[in-house]
């Protein structure tokens, strides 16, 4: 594709040569009837379609209706669009992302855990994971990802560091070193805490080192995944992200909501040779879906 | 005899069934001839556009002029000419694989393939939704047949203790492809693999929709995931996005030469002609090539557009792994009625009803290429937007996972 001064570049061209509009009409009535009707029934091929009937921001970047926005490509760590990017806001299950990479990058991910009953002292989403049971840190970790339970959180939590609160020690340290330096995390999960708060930029940080991550990477582009409990039962996980299972070039990431947070999606997308990460958060139920699509799919052809 | 066939194909038709050849006046492309009128195509595997493309033409001509048309016998008698032998070797060099043999068919490929490798001593275990060439590979070989729902793991592995338990002698064969050709998702390679290995088994990975689209240079779905030394069998196409005709199979030196032997498919067909292997092997240089690569992100940013163009419902539309978007409606008369109402609007967009999919999932199948203009998507996308209102409920996923009639 040319980049969009070329493109410009080009229109002026044409427009200053009259001939070449004149070749292109006499082209267009050369068709046949029932194709005049398709061109005429069409839109403007450059009308990108967003979510609030074609509105769009000044660079091109589709409107949408969420508190906080932020697209950046993975790659250059140019943010493409931001929208009340450095406001404080709640993370809800999005923070999950980085309990996942402390874990992750923790490693003897196939070591076995034991529940604990402090473990299971959370609010739903639960994976109902029992005091005594054990499991693999990775299957944890799976199931983490693409389901968000809040009682598997507390668990790898508590496994890692000790405690939940020296695993949230351990959060901010990452996050400060990675340098989302404008967050506090309390809990592994993202439940509703006094003094608990990201921002749209911040997890977008921690969102492309999860994504440089690649036991993570392989795990978030998962549509589904079967959980075998220690009883031996198993138990089919889809996906909360329905991103994931719409479009082909989004390759993951991880959903959350709550109240205070509204709902949350941070979706990953590739293509050849490009890679973006969308955060949207404070968005309505139907609406996240929606935005999150629209400026994953801008994200990766806007030059 | 003709009364009973009318009397079938009455039966067929009062239930939507009946499918028809339709004439295309012209060559592949982003825009095809149909009894003269020109229609958007979103219905080829053509994904490159490289069917009609000149390089592939002058490739074929200039084989024509040396080589003639016909390959004159078989590959093991005297068919096996200059062009053949330099397609395979390309082909092995391009998916970095010890060797390849080409066949006359995708079809072909999968059957000799697998009624090769499998005899009726061993388990062949397929995920349901495997394209018909592999299911009946599977049945022809003799061999104990066992299907999973579609990328189902657990029922996967339950299948293969079976096997390792009952038949502890028998060859285990797992059969899957990388992109669905009807569903256009992809099955999960590195779990998979996880399975086959504990299992001892041989996995078969048929890559026919992921080639061209897929992976660095267009190697595919294994290539992506950096996994394609634990794919024992290979089985590809380069009647897609290589824009040509035939099938391959990719793997160990050993393999190559059994297939030679013992593939059936190979073995008693005439050798393609030396021609179109000139043309294939064109087509993968191409995709080795930097302007190959080129064409296979602007391939990608089409799939981007028409994903942003085509209305909003995740929940309930298929993932698509690759260039093919199923757009589910379910009831038959439906799909055909939507597919119609496409082309009285200028674009081809196929319904595919059963059996290719199971009763009551038909959709449509939008294929992209790197052929189509940005304008072409987004005007399939406005009439898609406009005509398909009230479709594309969260009911097709539920039957879709109902499983595949063939």
């Amino acid at each position: 594709m040319l980049p969009v001064t070329v493109f410009m570049a080009l229109l002026c061209i044409a427009a200053s040569k009259p001939k070449k509009h004149h070749y292109q009409v006499e082209r267009a009535t050369a068709v046949t009837d029932e194709e005049e009707q398709v061109s005429a029934a069409a839109p403007a091929p450059a009308a990108f379609p967003t979510p609030s009937g074609g509105a769009r921001e000044q660079n091109g970047a589709p409107k949408t209706l969420a508190a906080a926005v932020l697209v950046t490509d993975v790659r250059s760590g140019e943010v493409l669009y931001e929208k009340n990017a450095d406001a404080p806001r709640a993370a809800a299950s999005t923070q999950k992302l980085l309990t996942a990479l402390i874990v992750a990058e923790s490693g003897y991910l196939d070591q076995s855990v034991t529940v604990q009953p402090v473990d299971t002292f959370a609010e739903p989403v639960r994976l109902n994971i029992k005091p005594g049971e054990f499991y693999e840190r990775i299957d944890l970790l799976r199931a983490l990802l693409v389901k968000s339970p809040n009682d598997v959180a507390r668990c790898l939590a508590r496994d890692n560091a000790g405690s939940i609160e020296v695993f949230a020690e351990k959060m901010n340290a990452k996050a400060r070193a990675l340098g989302a330096t404008h967050s506090h995390f309390v809990n592994p999960n993202g439940l509703p805490v006094p003094d608990q708060y990201s921002t749209a930029r911040d997890l977008s940080i921690i969102a492309r080192a999860a994504y440089a991550n690649p036991t993570i990477r392989s795990i978030v582009c998962l549509p589904q995944l079967v959980f075998r409990y220690a009883s031996g039962r198993t138990r089919e996980l889809q996906n909360t992200n329905k991103v994931l299972k719409s479009l082909a070039y989004c390759n993951g990431m991880k959903t959350g909501y709550t109240e205070a947070a509204g709902h949350c999606l941070i979706a990953s997308g590739t293509i050849p040779g490009r890679d973006v990460i969308v955060v949207v958060l404070g968005d309505s139920k139907a609406g996240v879906w929606r935005d999150a699509s629209a400026l994953l799919s801008w994200g990766l052809i806007s030059m | 005899m003709s009364d009973l066939f009318q009397e079938q194909l009455q039966a067929l038709r009062a239930q939507s069934l009946q499918r028809k050849l339709r004439e295309i006046g012209s060559a592949q492309g982003s825009e095809i001839e149909i009894v003269g009128r020109h229609l958007v195509n979103f219905s080829s595997n053509d994904y490159l556009g490289l069917a009609a493309d000149p390089l592939l033409r002058r490739a074929a001509i200039g084989a024509i002029e040396k080589f003639g048309v016909g390959a004159g016998a078989s590959r093991l008698v005297s068919g096996t000419q200059s062009p053949h032998v330099a397609l395979e070797a390309a082909l092995a060099k391009w998916k970095c694989v010890p060797a390849a043999l080409t066949f006359s068919s995708g079809y072909a490929a999968a059957v000799g393939t697998l009624t090769a490798l499998a005899s009726k001593r061993d388990v062949v275990i397929l995920d349901k939704l495997s394209h018909a060439s592999l299911i009946d590979g599977a049945r022809l070989s003799g061999a104990t047949v066992r299907v999973f729902p579609h990328n189902h793991l657990g029922k996967l592995e339950s299948h293969l203790e079976w096997a390792q338990r009952e038949l502890p002698e028998a060859r285990r064969i797992v059969v899957t492809e990388s992109v669905f050709s009807m569903d256009g998702d992809q099955a999960p390679l590195g779990e998979l693999i996880e399975l086959k290995k504990r299992f001892d088994a041989i996995l078969l990975l048929d890559e026919a929709h992921a080639i061209g689209v897929l992976g660095p240079n267009g190697r595919g779905l294994a290539a992506e995931l950096g996994l394609e030394r634990q794919v024992d069998v290979q089985l590809g196409t380069l009647s897609k996005a290589l824009g040509v005709s035939g099938g391959y199979v990719c793997g160990s030196r050993s393999l190559i030469d059994w297939l030679i032997n013992r593939a059936r498919s190979f073995v008693f067909s005439t050798a393609p002609p030396p021609a179109l292997a000139a043309a294939a092997t064109a087509a993968i240089e191409f995709l080795a090539s930097a302007e190959g690569e080129a064409r296979r992100i602007m391939l990608w940013k089409r799939i981007v557009r028409l994903g942003a163009e085509l209305p909003a419902a995740p929940e309930a539309s298929g993932k698509s792994g690759g260039a093919i978007i199923p757009w589910i409606v379910g009831d038959e008369q439906r799909a055909l009625d939507l597919a119609r109402s496409l082309q009285r609007e200028g674009f081809l967009v196929p319904a595919i009803r059963y059996p290719t999919v199971a009763k009551g999932a038909a959709r449509l199948r939008i294929t992209v290429s790197a052929a189509h203009t940005e304008a072409q998507i987004a005007q399939l996308g406005e009439a898609m937007r406009r005509l398909s209102v009230g479709d594309y409920g969260p009911v097709a996923a539920e039957r879709r996972s109902s499983g595949v009639g063939t």
